[in-house]
């Protein structure tokens, strides 16, 4: 039997050095070497862990018997606390409507772009950006077209190019910061000037926030609804990264919507919502008390980010033929690499360094063609020893070509 | 948990899955999203695909919404609410149709088909060349013994997909967890396979505590198995009840065999729509049940045994006020 011809669309272009990673992994293993997995954005797998509170919400949860199903929206305790959370951080008034929860962002994104794309619509994002962004406009039909940011600018948005970018075909700006995988986090006249565009242009606006709280250099995060008034905004947001809860599978979608000009795409997202019955209803009761238990872990986390964020812009600018811009939030660092005829792309260049390294460094045309060509993601969760070990293995390597 | 998944199948039904023939989603309502996704292509001729009637209404919005369409076959009220296999093998002939969905026991029936017919309709489908997908969510739930319980053991050497989760054997709805097992003796799904993990990668998998959790309890299947043996010893005499009762109350219906619903027809004097009439029931005695016409059904509706059998006693009563007054 024939696959439906569309399920290509959601092929990323990095899988193949996942798979070869783990082709390795067996070979590398018997050589007492290792794979050093700098590829997974997921703090769970090393020295991070989700908060005890949570922990224990969910504990109670399931004892007193927490398997039901739930509304397709989501648990109204949880609903009830992210309008409460968005509302303060952002100075809204979302009311429990607003709010959907889903599987993850993952899911949010998958739902807004088949909510909101026709055929041969058009839809900025930043490049580079996250590729299940890339994958899930593709599959709706619609074009994903990357606006440039800016490397010497901290990979601030190059509002210019953005205007640029605008055709009468634009249905979404979608802006993601902190951002995945420069680490940049946006300056707030950049945002403005962003806000400045949409409005001008009616054209709506996608704000993921996913990694909101993980902020550790010089400039400050602010929510994207924070900046408007009277215009509609549609944020994403979940407990992956700051509740350090990936492995959990929940995250949201707010609408800010002060106009009232989203209940046509509020409605046909919930109808996607309706069809997968509801989100894991003991997960969505255990992460209703997550804002609510203590909140250390937040500062901690980030206190190990810095070190670590610092440590990898340090060290990988001491590697010739390698050149980066320090992160300020999330969890990524995206060097630049000088391929010099070394290397035909970035991705041979990937490939290569995993066979010889062990590291798996997704290349950063997989994050986009054109703005993220030339450069290499790297996680900075490791502890600075581990980064130490591999990013050493890493300067011999470029020593050697 | 694919692995404790696989090494349980392979001893229940005698096969050699893998753990690479296993994939867990969000619930068999997810593993449909993506099996749908990869197989309906809406610009090929073959996007149709047969499923019982009445039936799960999900699988018919879920097709429409991937742009497939439905070949329904009929479920037979006169005959148990089992499926008619002269009307299966008429439709399956039809070049359109790639795959037949089974579902037994049935949601919305509550029908358990015997042996003899689904294998007669297993071969229909092997005759054909299509691919079974079996929903055996309600796999255990029965009190009937009717031969054999998963599609896993008939016609061997036909391609299948079979699907179980945690929703209703386990009592574990909201838990959200499901799986969908290729069994593909004819080599026709590794590409559709393909396309079921392009749909899986790009959202990033399933929830890792219940998977774990899970992979924990299939450690021990005697403990899954007296789960559900009581559960089944609690539906029972309600089954009976329910039919009893309902047939003198102005309820024609069959004995439900398994899964948890019944389905009765109600018989009034002038035609009333389920719709309309599911809608009274609610407003005049606060009875919510679920229209026939959502699974394709005629005056028919909707109700599940899960309420205590002293309670369902009275809601049948009440019921039965409520027909004889709109008569």
């Amino acid at each position: 039997m024939k696959p439906n011809a569309r399920t290509r669309n959601l092929e990323s272009t990095l899988r193949d050095l996942a798979a070869r990673a783990i082709e390795l992994k067996p070979k590398f293993d018997a050589k007492g070497g290792k794979i050093y997995f700098f590829n997974l954005g997921d703090p769970n797998k090393f020295d991070f862990d989700t908060p005890q509170h949570m922990k224990d919400a969910l504990i109670k949860v399931l004892k007193e018997g927490g398997g039901n199903y739930s509304v397709s929206r989501g648990d109204p305790d949880l609903i009830k606390a992210i309008v409460k959370r968005e509302n303060k951080k952002n100075n809204l008034k979302l009311t429990e409507k607003d709010v959907v929860i889903t599987f993850g962002v993952s899911e949010g994104v998958h739902f807004l772009f088949e909510a909101i794309c026709e055929p041969g619509d058009e839809i900025l994002l930043p490049g580079p950006s996250y590729p299940p962004y890339i994958q899930y406009i593709q599959l709706s039909g619609a074009k994903p077209v990357p606006y440039r940011t800016d490397e010497e600018n901290g990979w601030n948005p190059d509002v210019d190019d953005l205007r640029k970018k605008i055709t009468d075909k634009t249905r979404t700006i979608v802006v993601i910061n902190p951002n995945n995988p420069t680490g940049a986090v946006y300056n707030k006249s950049t945002l403005k000037e962003i806000v400045d565009v949409a409005i001008e242009n009616d054209i709506l606006l996608v704000s993921d926030e996913i990694y909101d709280k993980m902020v550790f250099g010089e400039t400050e995060h602010v929510g994207l609804s924070s900046l408007v008034k009277d215009f509609p905004v549609v944020g994403l947001n979940g407990f992956s990264k700051i509740y350090l809860a990936p492995g959990w599978r929940c995250g949201y979608i707010f609408f800010h919507d002060p106009t009232e000009r989203l209940g046509d795409l509020k409605y046909a997202i919930i109808q996607l919502a309706r069809q997968r019955l509801c989100a894991c209803t003991p997960i969505m009761k255990a992460c209703a008390v997550a804002f609510s238990g203590p909140q250390n872990h937040i500062e901690e986390t980030n206190k190990k980010l810095k070190e670590r964020a610092e440590f990898a812009h340090k060290r990988l600018n001491e590697i010739d033929g390698i050149e980066t811009q320090k992160p300020e939030g999330a969890f990524y660092i995206f060097p630049k690499v000088d391929l010099k005829g070394r290397w035909k792309s970035d991705k041979e260049f990937s490939l290569d360094v995993l066979e010889n390294t062990g590291l798996v460094l997704p290349n950063g045309s997989g994050f986009c063609p054109v703005y993220g060509k030339g450069h290499f993601r790297s996680v900075i969760l490791p502890p600075v020893e581990m980064m130490d070990e591999a990013f050493g293995k890493l300067e011999d390597f470029m020593k050697n070509k | 948990m694919r692995e404790a998944i696989a090494k349980m199948e392979n001893k229940l039904y005698n096969l050699d899955s893998i753990p690479d023939d296993i994939r867990i989603w969000n619930g068999v309502s997810g593993c449909l999203d993506a099996l749908f996704f990869a197989m309906i292509d809406p610009k090929r001729k073959r996007k149709y695909i047969m499923v019982p009637k009445p039936g799960y209404f999900l699988y018919y919005s879920l097709i429409k919404a991937f742009g497939g369409g439905v070949i329904p076959f009929n479920n037979v009220e006169e005959d148990k609410w089992y499926p008619d296999v002269d009307d299966f093998r008429k439709k399956i002939k039809d070049d359109r149709v790639g795959y037949a969905i089974l579902n037994y026991p049935n949601n919305p029936t509550g029908s358990v088909t015997p042996r003899s017919i689904m294998t007669e309709l297993v071969d229909i489908v092997g005759e054909y060349g299509k691919v079974i997908i079996s929903d055996e969510i309600y796999r255990n739930i029965k009190w009937v013994r009717n031969g054999y319980d998963s599609v896993s053991e008939l016609g061997r050497g036909i391609s299948k997909v079979i699907l179980g989760g945690l929703a209703k054997e386990d009592c574990g709805p909201g838990l959200k967890l499901g799986w969908m097992i290729k069994i593909d003796s004819n080599n026709e799904l590794t590409e559709v396979w393909e396309g079921c993990d392009n749909w899986l990668r790009a959202h990033l998998g399933a929830n890792t505590l219940v998977q774990k959790a899970y992979a924990a309890v299939l450690q021990d299947p005697q403990c899954i198995k007296d789960h559900v043996e009581k559960m089944n010893r609690e539906l029972e005499p309600r089954a009976k009840l329910v039919y009893e009762l309902g047939n003198e109350i102005g309820l024609s219906l069959n004995m439900p065999e398994g899964a948890f619903y019944w389905f009765p027809r109600y018989n009034l004097k002038k035609k009333v729509p389920p719709e309309q009439f599911c809608r009274k029931l609610l407003y005049k005695e606060h009875i919510c049940v679920a229209p026939g016409e959502k699974f394709g059904g005629e005056s028919n509706f909707r109700v599940t045994l899960l309420r205590p059998k002293d309670i369902l006693k009275k809601d049948l009563l009440k019921i039965g006020n409520f027909i004889s007054e709109y008569n």
